[in-house]
């Protein structure tokens, strides 16, 4: 046999062990079934029409912090905070003796279709926090936005500071233009109201524009991948919650779709200083609370880029930002970032308290 | 022959000389609302098709970029590589003015079709007596009126007291 015939035989072996892998992989994985997500305990303390606010059951000790709410994003689902037992950032921040509330905003239907942006935030985000406020006697809370959430989070901050004692963000977009930012580019010349005149905009459209940003990773890579994880359950079932997660997104209601679109990533309204929500002025600059902002440093969804402009748009004095060698989604569920990211977000909070505890007593 | 297939015929003839004319016929008579909706909804599938070829085309040299970059001797570094090459001969694309207007151009058809198809399907149902979508628009527009008023009087009664929750937990209360 000769060198070429003997790589030729080494190839072809190669691919069956390769295809061989696969299919022991997907035979597994097709075994598993549906895995449960969102495992942490928790009690629903509000519900209004898709909305509910959830209250973790507490794991540790209480590090004696106001009670910390997390606005999550609207375009997929909450729970991959809390993906499994030993990826979870909310266990993480529960066993750190934080008080963690989650916002849900559900699964929006045609019911939904005219609800605006002001509602999410004015009315249903603002009834939230009032509900938390209320059930603890208190004036203030603190408030952690993700993502599109994190967006959200800077609206209601901005228009009730005072109902906001810390303001964390995580992988949040401030400046939708961003010359890295290929979402915002594709978007540009979009009719979004022709868009959204045919009903509400659905998960599926956007989770193609999702793949879309890195096609031959996220549609071939991820999935040749499985080869190597053929016999290990564990990584498989990692790989199925992480596969539900992707694919499991809400469809978004029309009005508040277009707004967002319209608003930010084709009139960047939040960095020029231009965006009302209810007749009311959306001002950066009214944000005066501390604020700790966390970015992926790999992020291909929101780029570094558009995180990392808040910081010169906000009033805010004490402004620290926190960038994490990951890409968007390891933000949530990497074992780095998520010790890293709940260890940062308890120590800044306590050295808030403690900072606004001396002051008081001044 | 029957007047209705005689007038068929009429109108057959009639659209088999405008198109060999290259002249587009409008839609005429009784049941021109909803012919015209039908045309417009076929012009549309064009404009799409034509979007799509012109987008499909734009994107057809990256596997080959891909593949003149791919160097290395062991088949899945070489396939991480051509992974790698693909993304970045796609993304300067994907970054590219071109790109981003096939894009919108497609985008923008496929949201017309579908505005389209709605106004169709409403015009169906209507002669069906089925619920159309502008009437459950129109009732959930109404609902969220009433609610908003319902809010606003509750908030003058002092129902958004601090203090007093406006819901107790469903859970709970067993709800």
């Amino acid at each position: 046999m000769t060198v070429a015939d003997e790589s030729v035989a080494a190839m072809f072996r190669l691919g069956e062990q390769f295809q061989r892998n696969s299919l022991q992989a997907l035979q597994t994985l097709g075994e598993l079934g549906d895995l449960p997500v969102g495992l942490s305990e928790k009690l629903c303390v509000h519900r209004e029409d898709k909305i509910n606010l959830y209250r973790y059951v507490p794991i540790a000790r209480s590090a004696g912090l106001p009670p910390l709410l997390i606005c999550y994003a609207m375009v997929n689902r909450p729970y991959v905070l809390d993906l499994q037992p030993d990826r979870s950032l909310i266990r993480e921040l529960l066993s750190l003796g934080i008080d963690v509330y989650l916002l849900d905003w559900g699964y929006p239907d045609g019911a939904d279709r005219f609800t605006g942006l002001h509602e999410y935030v004015l009315g249903y985000l603002h009834r939230c926090v009032e509900q938390i406020l209320n059930a603890h006697a208190a004036e203030s809370l603190n408030l952690l936005g993700v993502c599109q959430g994190g967006t959200l989070g800077l609206c209601y901050a901005a228009l009730e500071p005072r109902r906001i004692a810390n303001l964390v963000t995580m992988v949040t977009p401030v400046d939708f233009k961003t010359p890295e930012n290929l979402l915002s580019k594709w978007v540009q010349q979009i009719d979004i109201d022709l868009m959204t005149q045919a009903g509400n905009v659905s998960g599926e459209l956007l989770n193609v524009a999702y793949l879309g940003l890195m096609p031959f990773r996220l549609t071939q890579q991820k999935y040749a991948e499985l080869a190597g994880m053929a016999g290990d359950r564990a990584r498989l079932e990692n790989f199925a919650r992480m596969e539900k997660w992707i694919f499991d997104s809400p469809d978004q209601p029309a009005r508040a779709f277009a707004e967002f679109v319209k608003w930010l990533f084709q009139e960047n309204r939040l960095i020029n200083g231009s965006f009302e929500l209810g007749g009311r002025p959306v001002s950066l600059k009214r944000i005066l609370q501390p604020v700790l902002n966390i970015y992926a440093a790999r992020d291909h969804l929101v780029p570094p880029s558009a995180s990392v402009a808040l910081g010169a748009h906000i009033g805010s004095t004490e402004y620290s930002e926190l960038a994490v060698d990951v890409g968007h989604i390891g933000m949530y569920v990497s074992a780095r970032a998520r010790t890293t990211v709940s260890g940062a977000i308890a120590h800044w909070l306590g050295e808030r308290a403690e900072a606004r505890g001396k002051a008081r007593e001044r | 022959m029957t007047n209705e297939s005689g007038s068929a015929a009429f109108v057959e003839a009639w659209q088999t000389l405008a198109q060999s004319m290259g002249v587009r016929l409008p839609a005429l008579g009784p049941a021109r609302e909803h012919l015209e909706m039908a045309q417009k909804m076929s012009d549309l599938g064009l404009e799409f098709q034509r979007s799509y070829a012109e987008f499909s085309a734009h994107l057809s040299g990256i596997q080959e970029q891909a593949m003149r970059t791919a160097q290395k001797p062991d088949i899945g570094a070489a396939y991480d590589e051509w992974i790698e090459s693909a993304e970045a001969a796609y993304a300067t694309l994907a970054h590219g003015a071109t790109f981003s207007r096939l894009l919108a151009e497609m985008i923008n058809t496929l949201s017309a079709m579908k505005v389209q198809r709605g106004k169709l399907l409403e015009y169906f149902s209507r002669q069906l007596d089925l619920p159309t979508r502008s009437e459950v628009d129109s009732l959930h527009q109404q609902v969220r009126l009433l609610r908003e008023q319902l809010r606003e009087r509750g908030a003058t009664q002092g129902g958004a007291k601090r203090g007093a929750p406006r819901r107790s937990d469903p859970r709970r209360s067993g709800k």
